[in-house]
């Protein structure tokens, strides 16, 4: 049986090849994700290892736990006093400290006062350290920094701006604007790579004049005196800091920040590598019903060979086990393939994350062998587990079967999954009526709910599809006068309806995610896009292009332009309700309803005082307040209460707590501006005062003038790069399901080849056969594409509905998209038929039609 | 053969050579032949005498080492695939052994492939001849499964009647039917011949089925070896005995 299981392959080559590709696509993307986080795994390992100080001392607020590891909500304007540098160096427990500062608003500027590199990674600066053994950074070219007139770049930021050492370089700073040092030394970390951003490092007293002040660090490292442990030293220090009120303070050793590094990285990762490695188990799920469908045709073929065997005495078991030992070796074979293949796959990924903005570090290719493992298991499971059902059919072939002539499959009534699939599909039905009767606060349990309604769903279109094709093509076959071409064509995707709907259901499920997300994506583009029309009566806002607050220079440069009526500004900081966190804005009472409309139910703007807020009704509603009622809240300095003395409607991002600004600086928050706002006095003269504010703004790179329009271009780019990343992902499981149109269509060409032949005898042109084939493939891909487009679009709908409650207020049903798709999806089965149809066109009449 | 009629085929030294050097074999060693319109020949041979070498190539199926074969005045031999199969199309009719019919399209519509694939309209009068001929009326709207071996073959000449063809090639159109269907085919074969003026040429290792024909021609290692006009069964028994070599004879 060994034999015969081999040979057959050797024997099916072609026909498997097909096969085996399709296995192998689906191994590829599933270690290709596992090659992917694994390799990003070991380069941030790197990072955990890295050199640190024995301790680190930084300041942190209230409202982050002493855990946290000093990553305070604004960590770089929290100080300590420089004074405290010493002392601590003096401690004996201690062998040195030193201050340390840091910010990330040091942008490196290019030759036209542009920011360097893309707008999302911070740019960050810190103060040179000096001490091998507590940072990761080491000097690869020229030397460290002296000086205000000295500063060292990284590598990779020298490599983006093309700078080398001796260049002058543009740098912002907070105090003393743009400066232009000379770069005296190259930096490197002691990790391969980076992690994305710019990074410059000034002298410490350079670093501190620049973007601290006088007499201030953001943090302390010290390192401990030989022989005394990272614990200790920790404890000696707290020991000092007791005697001192400089407010909540972390104190962590290396250890403890090294682990906290680690489980944070592994926590992402998780995520990233588990969303992954669903899209390649989709593809191999869509790859299962190729599976099914190559040995069911492969064995349809071979009934009379199997018969034979059969014949000759060769038991039930001994067949179904050479087709499962077939299957075996096809998906071992698969599982090497795409092993191989898994390599190209991570370096694909790692493109695709970076294109969606997170820069990840150079990493080395790891290949554990658990993705070894994986890709054996998955690869020789999957396609023996297909084989299964074909596997069983061929046991139960008669050895008679070897003496008849025609090898007709078995037409098995299509009933029994028809009511199956509707059963399923009329139990996804009240799963997704519960879905969206769950109350709207628990919309994770909603979207869980609906998520099963949408398997169920999915699983039960699949089982339906068989009966759906005969009738859908009946139909069609009915509207043709004519045999000619067509209506064979149609015929042809008809006669086996299972063949068919199973190519058909690969496709419809990739089509589906897709059309789903595409629903869901543009509904929340949609919804914002709304919000901010709704909310923003400015004519412009002026935000920092890196996500982060602005100085308060901005607002000081623009308050008096020209030409406009109302120039505003808005703080937000955090805070805490029992273990909640909320945002509260702070607005300029008088001014704020000029620039964002925000509906009022009780209460108002105006009446704002000291100590009192706004609320949104839903977070009024979530904590059980009212007007009147006080809220205990923690702020960033510590435990306080707000008095809510209204109510508004939430509109989307606008949401939680509005306060006046006395009342946001007394609870902590820091003079930056989350954003400017401002209205234009004469509506004629709007772009006169765009190029004004442009001008006021020119030497604060990070501040950018934004109309309505231009934040909404802004949030659609955003949503294309999501767009593209998703669809990127789920373009693996559709090229699978096109592979399977090629490999079925080949198949039933070889199946057909004398029907072919005869064809071509009575008169049927090479073309006319290649137009036959196409169009069967068309109708498939039509089948499926429509069913899928189906699918995502109910289930796109009802996902909206549900994330109505988190800002996907509106339905924005893409129809030009959609339609996009069903053309796309159907042109790709033609492309799928050109080759099995050039092979039917090429086939010689003479083999097909004489008899053997 | 008959001077006052037009040849529908006419073949002048036609070989046809498989492989080259030491492993040629050679299927036709020259043959030149002409079936005058209206007649009904049938060409036997043993086994690997080349007589369905001979048809696929008359029928501009296979093509031929050297030689010219005219169908109905048109040299054949040099022509494009696309040429050839709009040839096939509107001057030759089929009848095959076995797998005559397309299984998806019921009797009717197998009649009216050919015409369908080429876009013709078929002449309804000639259409409702040749089905009552064959005697299919009341079978039209049966696929190939739902008919017997002989209603099968009765409606793959009707299909190759249909488009009034210059000429139909039967490729031993009885050698998977019992006698009594086996008649009936080849009485249908003789009625289109006597009734309708059909030219046929048929392949067969009959005796009977070849007695139906108006000439018989005989092949044996690519060569023409022998003709017999108005032939009778025990003839060409006769015939067939003395051309076949020991053991290879044909039942």
């Amino acid at each position: 049986m060994w034999r015969a299981a081999y040979r057959n392959i050797v024997a099916h080559r072609l026909r498997l090849a097909l096969t085996t590709l399709t296995v192998a696509l689906g191994i590829a993307f599933v270690a290709g994700t596992n090659i992917f986080t694994d390799s990003l795994q070991s380069s941030f390992d790197s990072l955990v290892a890295q050199p640190r100080p024995d301790v680190t001392v930084s300041p942190r607020t209230e409202l982050d736990q002493p855990g946290d590891g000093g990553t305070a909500i604004d960590g770089s304007a929290l100080t300590l006093p420089q004074g405290l540098v010493n002392e601590l160096a003096d401690i004996p427990a201690a062998e040195a400290a030193y201050g340390r500062v840091t910010s990330d608003r040091a942008y490196v500027l290019d030759a036209n006062g542009d920011i360097l590199g893309p707008d999302g990674p911070p740019a960050r600066v810190t103060s040179w350290v000096g001490i091998d053994e507590a940072s990761p950074l080491r000097i690869t070219e020229g030397a460290p920094p002296v000086g205000p007139d000295q500063v060292a770049v990284l590598v990779a930021t020298a490599e983006e701006g093309g700078f080398s050492v001796g260049d002058e370089i543009s740098i912002a700073t907070d105090n003393a604007g743009v400066v232009s040092p000379t770069i005296s030394g190259l930096v490197s970390r002691t990790l391969s790579g980076g992690l994305g951003g710019t990074l410059v490092v000034f002298d410490f007293a350079t670093t501190q004049q620049y973007y601290l002040a006088p007499d201030l660090v953001n943090s302390i490292g010290v390192m401990a005196a030989p022989g005394v442990s990272q614990d200790a030293l920790a404890s000696a220090i707290t020991g000092v800091l007791e005697t001192k009120d400089l407010g909540p303070i972390s104190v962590q050793t290396g250890q403890e920040s090294a682990d906290e590094a680690s489980e944070r990285i592994e926590e992402g990762f998780r995520f990233l590598n588990t969303f992954l490695l669903a899209f390649g188990f989709l593809a191999l799920f869509v790859a299962t019903f190729l599976i099914v469908n190559t040995f069911t045709m492969l064995i349809a073929q071979r009934t009379r060979e199997l018969a034979l065997l059969r014949a000759i005495g060769a038991s039930r078991r001994q067949v179904f086990g050479s087709v499962l030992l077939e299957a075996a070796l096809i998906g071992a074979l698969a599982s090497v393939i795409g092993l191989a293949g898994g390599v190209l796959v991570s370096y694909g990924l790692r493109a695709l994350v970076d294109r969606i903005g997170a820069t990840l570090p150079a990493a080395p290719l790891v290949i554990e062998n658990s993705t070894l493992i994986l890709a054996a298991v998955v690869g020789i499971g999957v396609t023996v587990l297909s084989a299964l059902g074909p596997a069983k059919r061929a046991a139960t072939i008669a050895p008679v079967a070897a003496m008849r002539s025609d090898s007709a499959p078995s037409s098995r009534s299509l009933r029994r999954s028809f009511v199956i699939g509707i059963s399923f599909i009329a139990l996804a039905i009240p799963f997704a009526i519960a879905s969206l009767n769950i109350s709207a606060d628990e919309t994770q349990q909603r979207a869980a709910v609906l998520g099963a309604s949408a398997v169920l769903a999915i699983i039960g279109t699949v089982l339906i599809t068989p009966t759906l094709a005969d009738l859908l093509f009946g139909w069609i076959r009915g509207a043709y006068r004519t045999s000619g071409v067509s209506k064979l064509a149609v015929e042809n995707a008809r006669r086996n309806p299972r063949r068919t709907s199973a190519t058909a259901s690969a496709l419809s499920i990739g089509l589906a995610l897709m059309t789903a997300v595409t629903v869901i994506g543009t509904s929340a583009r949609t919804s914002i896009g709304t919000v901010i029309e709704q909310t923003i009566g400015a004519d412009f806002v002026i935000t920092n292009s890196a996500f982060r607050p602005l100085e308060p220079k901005v607002y000081q440069s623009v308050k008096d332009v020209p030409g406009a009526d109302v120039v505003t500004y808005i703080r937000t900081v955090p805070l805490e309700v029992g273990e909640e966190r909320f945002t509260l804005t702070g607005v300029e009472t008088e001014y704020i309803s000029d620039v964002i409309d925000v509906q009022v139910t009780a209460g108002s703007l105006e009446d704002l005082a000291l100590g009192t807020a706004l609320v949104d009704s839903e977070t009024a509603t979530t904590l059980g307040v009212g007007p009147g009622d006080t809220v205990a809240a923690t702020f960033v300095n510590g435990p306080g209460s707000l008095r809510i003395v209204g109510i508004y409607e939430p509109i989307g991002f606008l949401q939680g707590f509005f306060a006046t600004m006395p009342t946001v600086m007394s609870i902590g928050a820091l003079e930056r501006d989350t954003g400017v706002y401002i209205t234009a006095s004469d509506e004629s003269q709007v772009e006169a005062l765009r190029a004004e504010l442009n001008r006021r703004i020119d030497g604060i790179p990070e501040a950018q003038v934004q109309d309505q329009a231009d934040i909404k271009r802004e949030i659609n780019q955003q949503f294309d790069v999501l767009f593209i990343f998703v669809y990127a992902l789920l373009g693996l499981s559709i090229l699978v399901a096109f592979l399977g149109i090629v490999n079925t269509l080949s198949l039933s060409v070889y199946e057909r080849f004398r029907e072919i032949g005869l064809l071509r005898a009575v008169g049927m042109t090479r073309r006319q056969i290649r137009r036959m084939i196409s169009t069967e493939a068309l109708w498939i891909a039509v089948l499926g594409t429509l069913l899928g487009t189906t699918i995502g679009l109910i289930y796109g709908t009802l996902f909206q509905r549900i994330l109505a409650t988190e800002g996907i207020t509106y339905l924005d049903i893409p129809w030009l998209q959609i339609g996009f798709f069903i053309i796309a999806g159907s042109a790709g089965g033609l492309v799928a038929s050109i080759w099995p149809a050039w092979r039917a066109s090429r086939m010689r009449i003479l083999s097909a039609i004489s008899t053997e | 053969m008959t001077e006052d009629r037009k040849p529908a085929i006419a073949a002048v030294d036609v070989r046809k050579v498989y492989g080259s050097g030491e492993t040629a074999v050679v299927a036709l060693a020259g043959i030149s032949l002409d079936v005058p319109q209206g007649q009904f020949a049938a060409v036997m041979g043993p086994s690997g005498s080349g007589k369905s070498t001979l048809m696929h190539c008359l029928a501009g199926l296979d093509s031929v080492t050297s030689g010219s074969i005219e169908l109905d005045g048109t040299e054949i031999t040099e022509l494009s695939d696309n040429k050839l199969t709009q040839l096939r199309r509107e001057q030759v009719g089929f009848i095959f052994q076995s797998f005559n019919l397309i299984p998806t399209l019921n009797a009717l519509e197998n009649i009216r492939l050919p015409m369908d694939i080429a876009g013709q309209r078929p002449d309804q009068a000639w259409l409702d001849t040749v089905i009552d001929t064959v005697g299919l009326r009341d079978r039209l709207t049966h696929r190939p499964s739902e008919l017997s071996g002989g209603q099968q073959q009765r409606v793959a000449a009707a299909r190759a009647l249909a488009s009034r063809p210059t000429i139909i090639f039967a490729d031993e159109p009885t050698g998977n039917l019992d006698s009594k269907s086996g008649g009936e085919v080849l009485g249908f074969l003789r009625k289109s011949v006597d009734e309708l003026g059909q030219t046929i040429v048929m392949v067969t290792h009959e005796a009977i089925a070849a007695s139906y024909a108006d000439r018989v021609i005989f092949l044996a290692d690519g060569f023409l070896v022998d003709e017999l006009f108005e032939p009778t069964p025990e003839r060409v028994f006769d015939r067939m005995k003395s051309l076949d070599t020991p053991g290879k004879a044909a039942v």
